[in-house]
């Protein structure tokens, strides 16, 4: 019956991937990514790498706006977006993993960390060669700093604790319980390949029979789960242009009380513009997510 | 004229559609063996499924470069 039921899931999953593939598909984010955020130590996970990401780029971008200050460039265009990316990183801080919409806010605010970096980067090159540009990298590239290590050490955390609960999933389907191997796991002492490894041992001493059902509950539990990230990807598309103009236009009121006159008029300039681009163009890529990660403003009126 | 044409091309997209639905159903013709294709747990898929359930310690997501 289980097999008669993921010949069925398989079917399912292929005629969603097909009417997929015709619709207008958003490539920033993958049902992977999303997939995990129906737990919610995954959701946490998604949030905090988010964060992570927006917070190196930020760390990058000011490295390289000092370099240009160095050789009395003007900054202010740069030193607009990574303001931009600074809201945003706030709104990424204040998104709430627990709420119905998370995935919604994670796909939308990483929407936007994409479209700001890319301003970011393509703005740079504008400005300098290749061979400068590839010497910047090098000087980046291996930045550390303590707020992303802190970072770091978070996910990980979450990472282990979520892959923890996954362990004892499998043992509930495989029938085994080993709490020395999922402590071991937790504390750092095992690493994910051993998990693994012991995982498979214990599934290849069953009977075929016994393997097969493992095989089929796993297999299935996947496509179920794909489907599912699928169908919510789906449901996202609707309505990104209005979720990004509102996000926009609380980003627009938010940094009225920024100081600064020429960095605030810069900012107001690409908001403005972008606004009236997204408008204009009608496009149904992605965007954000204005209700609950705007730094706390609301729906702005302008 | 027209009428022979659109006849001719809708009898040959019959033919095809006649021929996959046979070599779909011949090829799998006892319903067990089919299942049975599906479901086998080959050592190698079956590393697959379990490796799907974890997430790699050092697992990132990418939002691009600055530069």
């Amino acid at each position: 019956m289980k097999k008669i039921l993921i010949g069925i899931l398989a079917l399912v999953l292929m005629t969603s991937m097909i009417q997929y593939a015709i619709a207008d598909e958003p490539e920033e984010v993958s049902e992977e990514e999303i997939t995990i955020m129906k737990d919610q130590i995954g959701a946490q996970i998604r949030l905090l790498q988010l964060e992570k990401a927006i917070t190196k780029n930020i760390i990058k971008g000011e490295m390289l706006v000092e370099v240009l200050k160095g050789i009395e460039y003007n900054t202010t265009a740069l030193e607009a977006i990574l303001a931009e990316l600074e809201i945003l990183k706030e709104e990424v801080q204040s998104a709430d993993p627990n709420s119905t919409d998370a995935v919604e806010i994670f796909v939308d605010l990483k929407s936007d960390a994409i479209e700001l970096t890319k301003e970011f980067k393509d703005a740079i090159a504008e400005i300098l060669d290749e061979q400068t540009k590839e010497e910047l990298r090098e000087r980046i590239r291996e930045m550390v700093c303590e707020q992303v290590q802190n970072l770091s050490k978070k996910i990980q955390n979450r990472i282990r604790q979520f892959n923890r609960n996954q362990l004892y999933r499998i043992y509930s389907i495989i029938g085994g319980n080993n709490t020395s191997l999922a402590d071991g796991y937790q504390n750092g002492t095992i690493a994910v390949e051993q998990v693994k490894l012991q995982i498979s041992k214990m599934v290849n001493q069953m009977t075929k029979e016994k393997k097969n059902q493992v095989f089929s509950e796993l297999k299935e539990t996947r496509i179920r789960n794909m489907i599912e990230s699928q169908i919510h990807m789906e449901n996202i598309t609707e309505g990104f242009q209005e979720r990004k103009e509102v996000r926009l236009r609380n980003r627009f009121e938010y940094i009225q009380n920024m100081s600064g006159y020429q960095l605030k008029y810069e900012m107001q300039n690409r908001l403005m513009n972008r606004l009236n681009n997204t408008t204009q163009s009608g496009d149904n890529g992605y965007g954000g997510n204005g209700e609950g990660g705007s730094s706390g403003q609301q729906g702005g009126q302008w | 004229m027209n009428r022979k044409v659109v006849g001719v091309v809708l009898g040959v997209i019959l033919v095809l559609s006649s021929l996959l639905i046979f070599s779909v159903l011949t090829n799998y013709s006892d319903d067990d063996d089919y299942i049975e294709k599906q479901s086998d747990a080959d050592p190698d898929e079956m590393g697959d499924e379990i490796d799907n359930n974890f997430l790699e310690e050092d697992d990132e997501i990418e939002i691009g470069e600055m530069v």
